[in-house]
């Protein structure tokens, strides 16, 4: 084990020991900066895997943008001391019970995949023994900067290559945009749609509250 | 899949007339029911009855059409059949590039010409009569319309020239008879009667369509041209493996489309919606008992029958259904008092018959078989009829449908004209020489016999006894009842009934029951050599058949058979003559429930000891042992079973809802669970 | 490229323009008039376009347009025309019982965006293009299910959508991941390649199953369907119908997109999964929706079990299966809306429940017939155009030999009848006291009588419908 392996290792460790807490932590806050612990450990990963655009995008829009976003929604929300109530066992077995079977699914399916890249890797060298290997080497060279950000930012805006996508997400960005402003503003300002309240009554009364919705639909 | 297709036949007149046929009854619908019906109920009552003239006459002009060109020329038509007009009305590709086609055809065949003549005929009577039933009706501008409907919805399943056509009418069908069982739809047993005849026979085309799909698909196509030709047996005849089990593919398919005819035609068990069909005005169950409807299923086990006579475990399976539904039946029968629901058991108990008839054809004489029962399909749509449209006038002028009610009314006297038509159709019923049920019955009878079919024929004889002695009961109850005597002045009930609504008979709803008491009497006779002669089974297909086919008519093996008639008559007769002892001459039985009736009674019923004997044979022996295990049966096992069936799947409903928490971390779990179990049990390796 | 090659394009920018001008005109209109109409006149402009307009395909990088695409984009248009026009009432004040809404506009924006967004999932030619496509057909609907202003059911609906959503699109985007990892290729035509060569790989596996956790939450399969009842209930009725007809066909046609073409290979292994879904989707829908005295929920419940009968065409062969899931997307969205358009018209004096429905016989038997007719319809009983789309779905699995499944599912259509026959019922029972007569606006008759007349002429002459699903499976 060399000195890589020993970091990526235990760099693992810290990233599931922070994601175990941001869930277990009874303060929301605590799981909040747990969080923001194992968004920063991604993007070491990331670093580890030379993705330098991939870290440098979880650092910025995670750690920069969303994970203070959360942090100030916490603040104004909850009791900075107070703790969250514990869920009921039946929730712990269930969460447990998925938490396994993912688990298991994946470590299976990492054991599969892994012989299977085994042998793919096994095939491909045989390949690129028998043709030159100058060239394919040089291909991976160019693989490799792929990540760069140049090359991403020609990608992004090239007909051929992702400009769809991108401006796609042009279009989502603005869909999201407008979403929240009118939901935000719906709230405050139904003055403008203003139901009458006796209506509104009838309307809550009927739906009834959430979590017994399926009770409501049983014949009286 | 072209040779298979008939060559359409282009005699102008007939050809116009077959699309009149199908039309007139559907403009008659969207007039009387977007317009006319709202405007005026009398002006659309009129249009639909003289639109549906139109259309018996068009049937007479395409009949005779058919008789002059077509029987006349075997060797242009070698199968008797023809196609008046086809038009096609959906592709869809099978996958591997096969196109499967359903078409919208107008069939010319005996049989298909036959129907369309009852129908037509029939339909015309029962409007003409509904005119003056429905006189009085708040709903009589909606109840035209729908009669036209339910005509033309049966008009076309008739001449269907495949089964894709035959299963969107058969359903138009189920739908047109809803909305006329519940067609006072404020009543709520209407509403309940309605949803269960709907709900039951839809369940029973559950099967009719995976029979169909599972029939089409694999014989390439849905002609009954190319289906009942023996390439289609021969393709079909193969085991097939789905989820765990195999099974032969043409037992399937069969089974699957008799199961709808079953429904259709109310076979046991499914027959527990047609009494309750009485819901609807009489009008419409006169039509759902004589010409359309339940006959239906009948009519689409005779319509593939070569293709059900290639399998040979769906004919059994039809035989032992109708058989045990003629028997049952008419035992329930026997134990009713209200007047239509001893019609609905006697239809029931009908049909078995002739459903029993076309299973018989399993014992190799399939010929016999197929003349017998659409023979009787024949004569019964007559005096079926005419018995509900006489049982109509009598609930016409008693209001009621108690059957003690009717019989304390002397109705002899005032319905003169109902009484004869009345004692015709039973005596038709009943199977009694010369009236046009003996024929199809000896008819069924040699058929079981020829075929070497004698549990039928024991079911067939016992029927016919048990038939007349309900029947004679039916008639001798309502107009022989106590209080036409001097015996019994005393039924203040009734006699007060009669005071408040004196009875006549209208000219218009005796009309149509004159008229139809004709063919229920003398159809027999006259129409013996048509069924014998020409409604034969695979005349064309290949000679070896036709052949076996013309030997085994019935009416050509007396020599084998010339006992039946004898014993059936004597059998009928015996029990007519019981019911008359019983119900006539004593004038007890089960008219009374001896609790209610007054002392003198008890005092008469004691002073005769002979009548303790009789009294305790019907009500103790025949009764209790016979009638009452059969209804009780029916009300508990049969009835039970379908109420357990749906409370089951309301309970599976209860529990689902209780997964449904309105959580989102349980809906999360609950799905990632239930794909991964999905995904491990399904998905290749996973 | 010269500005003749964007033509085939046409469609997809107008319909961007055309979200852009309605949000933008918003601004400035004081009532929200100015919008809805440019909506309806835009969309209908669009549904013209696209019906005849050009006919030429065309590739941009990975952009397809096709005629099946086209097909898609028509229905897509269709059905967010009809939520443009059921949505009507509920803009204007007394419109509904439930409360008016607010901000026409911005609704009407985004459900143009989320349009594009479905575009972009049937144009998709790569796995980016159509996880863009999906999310952008989604993220608008989290907003519109929480319009309804100051309601807590529908705030409700809005998370719980959000949430689901979330999961599902992460579920997604894990499984293209791992497709990707597994065939080193995001576009369609070299994954279609990868495929075939290695079907067998277990990270393919692994992604094809994360793959449909994903879609299975959007089209509301079970067992990922337990959101759709609460979101429905919800919802602002017009968002519902928006959910159950033009989000479910999106969901759909992303099923197709990607299960009948690239990853077409691996289909026949699928099969038993896709049965099993197909029957719990069938049994769940029908078993829930039988309790539900709730309508906007009984929509949930009985889509959900159309989404199991639909999937059975993901048993049958490529072009037939296509042709028969737009099929039945056609018929399920004009018997949908012309339910919904009832819910609209009970839903302006009380709630939009069954029991609201109670006396509509009397109040107006022409919507009571019509009510009637959607049922029929929705439990595939002829001549209406339901019966025609399960007519081919269940001959799409017969013809691959699925007779149980067939069987299953006819028994399931047997079982919804059942319910359906409730509303029925409903509607024929007379109500305690005298409800008063309904009146109709015009545009309200016209788009009653227009989904009526198509209920039965598709089911009678389904010509039009089977020139879409003709198109639609070349």
């Amino acid at each position: 084990m060399n000195v890589r392996d020993a970091f990526f290792y235990a760099l693992c460790a810290l990233l599931l020991g922070l994601a175990v807490l941001t869930v277990a932590a009874g303060n929301l806050f605590r799981a909040a900066l747990a969080l923001l612990g194992v968004l920063l450990c991604t993007a070491v990963l990331f670093l580890l895997l030379q993705a330098e655009m991939a870290a440098l995008a979880q650092v910025m829009v995670y750690i920069g943008g969303i994970m203070i976003f959360v942090l100030y929604a916490v603040l104004l929300t909850s009791e900075l001391g107070g703790r969250m109530p514990a869920p009921s066992p039946v929730k712990m077995l269930l969460g447990v019970a998925v938490a396994a079977v993912a688990l298991g699914f994946l470590a299976g399916l990492a054991q599969k995949t892994g012989a299977g890249a085994a042998a793919a890797r096994a095939r491909m060298h045989a390949e690129s023994a028998t043709k030159e290997s100058a060239a394919s080497s040089a291909d991976a060279e160019a693989g490799v900067n792929i990540a760069s950000l140049k090359t991403l930012g020609q990608k992004l805006l090239d007909p051929k290559g992702f400009l769809i996508p991108f401006e796609l997400i042009s279009v989502l960005l603005l869909a999201a945009m407008v979403g929240a402003i009118a939901v935000a503003r719906q709230g405050g300002a139904g003055v403008r749609g203003g139901s009458e309240p006796g209506a509104a009554a009838i309307s809550v009364k009927d739906q009834g509250g959430a979590g017994a919705a399926e009770s409501r639909g049983a014949p009286p | 899949m072209g040779d298979t297709r008939l060559a359409a036949f282009a005699w102008e007149p007939m050809h116009c007339a077959a699309y009149g046929i199908l039309l007139l009854p559907l403009l008659s619908f969207l007039i009387n029911g977007l317009w006319l019906g709202r405007k005026s109920a009398r002006a659309s009552a009129w249009t639909a009855t003289v639109l549906m003239g139109a259309t018996a006459a068009l049937s007479i002009i395409v009949a005779s059409g058919y008789r002059d060109h077509i029987l006349t020329a075997p060797h242009l038509f070698p199968a008797r059949a023809a196609l008046a007009f086809e038009h096609t009305w959906l592709d869809f590709s099978l996958g591997s590039g096969a196109v499967l086609s359903a078409r919208l055809g107008f069939y010319l065949d005996p049989i298909s010409v036959m129907m369309v003549l009852v129908i037509s005929f029939i339909s015309f009577l029962v409007n003409l009569y509904s005119i003056g039933y429905m006189k009085d009706d708040a709903g009589a501008g909606r109840f035209f319309p729908l009669l036209s409907f339910f005509s033309f919805t049966m008009l076309g399943l008739v001449v269907s020239s495949n089964l894709a056509q035959t299963f969107f009418f058969w359903e138009l069908v189920g739908a047109a008879s809803y909305l006329l069982i519940g067609f006072w739809y404020a009543k709520p047993s209407a509403v309940a009667a309605s949803k269960k005849a709907f709900i039951l026979t839809r369940l029973a085309d559950a099967f009719f369509l995976m029979g169909l799909l599972a029939v089409g698909v694999n014989a390439g196509s849905f002609d009954f041209a190319h289906l009942n030709g023996p390439e289609a047996a021969a393709a079909l005849n193969h085991s097939v493996g789905a989820g765990l089990v195999t099974f032969n593919l043409l037992s399937l398919g069969t089974l699957g489309i008799y199961m709808g005819a079953w429904g259709k035609s109310a076979m046991f068990p499914f027959h527990v919606w047609l009494p309750d069909a009485m819901e609807g005005p009489t009008p419409v169950s006169s039509l759902i008992h004589s010409a359309t409807m339940v006959v239906a299923g009948v009519y689409l086990t005779a319509r593939l029958y070569p293709l059900f006579s290639a399998a040979e475990y769906t004919l059994r399976v039809v035989e032992c259904t109708g058989a045990f539904t003629a028997v049952f039946a008419a035992a329930i029968a026997c134990a009713q008092t209200d007047l239509k629901r001893i019609l609905a058991f006697s239809t029931l108990s009908q049909l078995g018959l002739m459903m029993s008839a076309l299973g018989t054809g399993g014992g190799g004489e399939p010929g016999a078989a197929y003349t017998a029962s659409m023979f009787h399909i024949f004569t019964h749509a007559f005096f079926k009829c005419l018995l509900f449209l006489s049982a109509g006038a009598v609930i016409h002028a008693i209001h009621s449908n108690d059957i003690r009610e009717a019989g304390a009314g002397g109705l002899r006297k005032a319905m003169p004209r109902t009484y004869w038509a009345t004692l015709i159709a039973v005596a038709a019923i009943a199977g009694i020489w010369p009236l046009s049920g003996f024929f199809s019955k000896e008819a069924i009878l040699h058929a079981a016999l020829a075929n070497g079919r004698y549990g039928a024929l024991a079911a067939g004889l016992c029927t016919g006894a048990l038939t007349a002695f309900y029947m004679a009961r039916y008639f001798f109850l309502i107009f022989h009842g106590s209080a036409v005597g001097s015996r019994a002045p005393h039924d203040s009930r009734a006699t007060h009934a009669q005071e408040a609504h004196p009875v006549r008979e209208g000219a218009l709803m005796t009309l149509p029951i004159l008229i139809l008491a004709v063919p229920s009497a003398l159809i027999g006779i006259l129409g013996k050599g048509f069924f014998t002669g020409t409604v034969r089974l695979w005349g064309a297909e290949g000679g070896a058949s036709a052949g076996v086919s013309e030997s085994a008519l019935p009416m050509r093996h007396a020599s084998s058979g010339s006992w039946l008639p004898a014993v059936a008559t004597v059998l009928a007769l015996s029990g007519a003559g019981i019911a008359w002892y019983w119900y006539a001459f004593r004038k007890n039985g089960a008219a009374f429930p001896d609790r209610r009736a007054p002392a003198w009674y008890r005092i008469l019923a004691e002073k005769f000891y002979i009548d303790e004997i009789y009294l305790f044979l019907a009500k103790r022996v025949a009764s209790k042992w016979i009638a009452a295990p059969a209804e009780w049966t029916e009300r508990n096992i049969v009835n039970g079973a379908f109420d357990w069936m749906t409370g089951a799947v309301k309970r599976l409903a209860f529990l689902q809802s209780i997964a449904q928490s309105g959580q989102v971390q349980a809906y999360i779990a609950v799905a990632l669970l239930g794909i991964y179990l999905l995904f491990r049990f399904t998905g290749p390796g996973y | 490229m010269t500005l003749a090659e964007f033509t085939p394009l046409l469609p997809d920018l107008l319909l961007l323009a055309l979200a852009l001008a309605v949000l933008k005109i918003d601004l400035w209109s004081e009532d929200g008039e100015a919008g809805f109409h440019l909506t309806w006149i835009g969309l209908a402009g669009l549904a013209l376009l696209l019906a005849f307009g050009s006919r030429s395909d065309a590739v941009f990088a990975d952009y397809h347009i096709t005629a099946a695409s086209r097909v898609w984009k028509l229905l897509f248009t269709l059905a967010t025309l009809a939520t443009v026009f059921l949505s009507r009432p509920y803009f204007r004040a007394g419109g509904n019982a439930r409360g008016t809404l607010a901000k026409s506009g911005a609704f009407f924006g985004l459900l143009l965006l989320c349009m594009q967004g479905m575009f972009a999932l049937v144009s998709a030619g790569n796995l980016i293009v159509f996880y863009l496509g999906l999310e952008l057909a989604t993220m608008p609907i989290y907003a519109l299910a929480a319009y309804q202003p100051r309601d807590a059911d529908s705030a409700e609906a809005g998370s719980k959508y959000v949430l689901m959503g979330g999961f599902s699109s992460a579920l997604t985007l894990f499984g293209i991941s791992f497709l990707y990892g597994a065939t080193g290729s995001l576009g369609f035509p070299a994954l279609e390649a990868a495929v075939r060569a290695a079907p067998a790989d277990p990270a393919l596996w692994g992604g094809i199953f994360f793959l449909l956790g994903g879609l299975g939450f959007k089209l509301a399969m079970a067992p990922l369907h337990m959101w759709a009842p609460d979101v429905y209930q919800g919802a602002p009725t017009p968002v519902m119908a928006f959910l159950s007809v033009a989000s479910k066909a999106a969901a759909v046609a992303a099923l197709a997109t990607l299960f009948l073409s690239p990853l077409n290979a691996v289909r026949p292994d699928l099969a038993p999964c896709f049965a099993a879904a197909a029957v719990l989707s069938m049994v769940a829908g029908n078993l829930g929706a039988m309790r539900q005295k709730d309508l906007r929920r009984f929509v949930a419940y009985s889509s959900v079990a159309q989404v199991g009968y639909m999937l059975l065409a993901m048993l049958g062969e490529g072009d037939g299966s296509r042709a028969a899931l737009v099929y039945n997307l056609v018929t399920y969205g004009v018997t949908g809306f012309a339910l919904y358009f009832i819910m609209g018209v009970i839903g302006k004096e009380g709630p939009e429940t069954m029991s609201g429905l109670r006396g509509l016989s009397r109040r107006h038997p022409g919507l009571a017939v019509l009510l009637v007719l959607c049922m029929f319809s929705l439990a595939g009983v002829p001549p209406l155009a339901g019966f025609l789309g399960k007519f081919m779905l269940f001959s799409a699995a017969a013809a691959e030999g699925h007779y149980l499944l067939v069987g299953i599912a006819v028994a399931n259509a047997v079982v919804s009848f059942y319910y359906y026959m409730l509303v029925v019922k409903e509607a024929y029972i007379a109500p305690p006291g005298e409800a008063a007569a309904i009146r109709l606006r015009p545009l309200q008759i016209m788009v009653l009588w227009g989904l009526g007349l198509a209920l039965l002429v598709l089911g009678v002459c389904p010509a039009p419908a089977d020139w879409l699903a003709r198109a639609a499976g070349n």
